[in-house]
């Protein structure tokens, strides 16, 4: 792994060694050597922009799906570090997906592959859903705030997330279904299907609800990534 | 009885078979099995005069019951958990410190004098007793324990305070002058003494 943690919210990586990060904009605390920052974008989300129509729109939709990023390249080590929270490394030596908020998205390797999914796809498993299962997970993001898209990381390399107080890591694909609570959602690695789930019954309907009314259900095999808290990033 | 452990520094871990705990009102950030939350009702699980007494008090909880079969993981706000056991004692806590729940314990609101009465914190505060575990809530850090014995009694700042066990009794303490009267007080005025034979648990940070 390329990125390694300084502390509890710091990571440093050797920016030669990886090869080229990229990082949050903003998110360089100091770095030593001679690295430069250049913008970077995701692939598609700048095209978008001037064209109209349904594409615009889904543009827009995936707006909030995006946060403008900066390339470092160059020989030396760089740290990295955002608004005190914690960070948690990825290793992703042995190649897969990882799907995550992008605002919850600190570094990566420049070298993996960033693509914004809809939600319906991730994980690799909802292929064959259909338009019943894209309006789904479109209702499904919207409902609990985390949006209809989601970035999703591929190839070789290491991630760094971060969190509002510190990680778990639950194994998905044990004989338990796991839930998580849409705000505490960090993120997830592997081959892990996501859905919303509702467990909405008579006593939310009369206002008596516990505040657990939306969970959402990870099955497959991998591991799904939980925040210490249910603050949104 | 539902099991609680600490599975990181924030997160607290419940094991269900078959039993129910209680819990802060959407503090579950994720759980595995079979679990279905809802909500304590108007006493938190104590009966309605219990909630009478606390929706008077102000030192309201709103609970929620989750019983099933599986592992729950509960948290707030990323702040430090610490697990308790209770084995037929006393815990004075501050309602919004209790975090969980489980076994057979009773949850009571006692009147604790004068304290807080000008400081914000209410005349009353919440007693767990009886056999079973509970979790607390500290921000800032991980809860701080310092003793209490005849020879040395404490006084901590009321919005530090967490909780308190054993044979301990309070009392409050003011140190109001005349600076207080012009605006020129140093912001430590009031604060709780506690005498006797016991624990009492503070968190690092100020609410």
């Amino acid at each position: 792994m390329v990125f390694s943690k300084v502390n509890s919210k710091v990571v440093k990586v050797d920016v030669g060694a990886a090869g080229g990060v990229v990082a949050r904009t903003g998110a360089m605390l100091f770095y030593t050597g001679q690295v430069q920052f250049s913008p970077h974008q995701v692939p598609g989300s700048q095209a978008m922009a001037g064209m109209g129509g349904f594409t615009r729109m889904a543009g827009r939709m995936m707006q909030g799906e995006h946060e403008r990023t900066m390339l470092a390249q160059g020989q030396g080590e760089v740290h990295y570090g955002h608004a005190g929270l914690e960070v948690h490394v990825v290793d992703m030596s042995q190649g897969g997906a990882l799907c995550v908020e992008a605002s919850r998205l600190l570094a990566h390797n420049a070298g993996l592959q960033s693509s914004v999914i809809s939600v319906t796809s991730q994980g690799g498993g909802g292929g064959g859903r259909g338009m019943l299962g894209a309006l789904r997970g479109a209702a499904a993001g919207a409902l609990s705030g985390t949006g209809m898209f989601t970035t999703q990381l591929s190839g070789y390399g290491s991630a760094v997330l971060l969190a509002h107080g510190g990680f778990i890591e639950l194994p998905v694909g044990g004989p338990n279904p796991v839930f998580v609570d849409p705000d505490a959602f960090v993120g997830t690695y592997g081959s892990v299907q996501v859905e919303l789930k509702s467990a909405v019954g008579w006593r939310e309907a009369m206002g008596r609800g516990v505040g657990e009314a939306m969970q959402l259900q990870c099955t497959g095999q991998g591991i799904v990534y939980v925040q210490a808290s249910e603050e949104k990033l | 009885m539902g099991r609680l452990l600490d599975k990181s520094k924030k997160v607290v871990e419940a094991q269900l078979a078959g039993t129910t705990i209680r819990a802060i009102q959407g503090s579950m950030i994720a759980y595995e099995g079979n679990v279905s939350f809802k909500s304590a009702g108007f006493g938190g699980g104590d009966g309605v005069l219990a909630g009478m007494k606390r929706r008077a008090t102000g030192e309201a909880l709103s609970l929620m019951e989750c019983s099933g079969h599986g592992v729950v993981y509960l948290a707030v706000g990323g702040q430090y958990v610490s697990v308790v056991d209770l084995a037929n004692e006393t815990l004075q806590v501050e309602s919004q410190q209790l975090l969980a729940s489980s076994g057979n314990l009773n949850t009571n609101v006692t009147f604790t004098g004068l304290r807080g009465g000008v400081g914000g914190q209410g005349l009353f505060t919440t007693t767990v007793s009886g056999q079973g575990q509970v979790a607390l809530l500290s921000a800032g850090g991980p809860l701080i324990h310092l003793e209490v014995s005849p020879q040395y009694p404490l006084v901590v700042d009321p919005d530090a305070f967490v909780s308190a066990r054993g044979q301990v009794t309070q009392s409050f303490v003011t140190d109001v002058s005349w600076r207080n009267a012009v605006g020129q007080g140093n912001g430590e005025a009031f604060s709780l003494r506690w005498d006797g034979h016991g624990v009492v648990s503070i968190q690092p940070a100020e609410r």
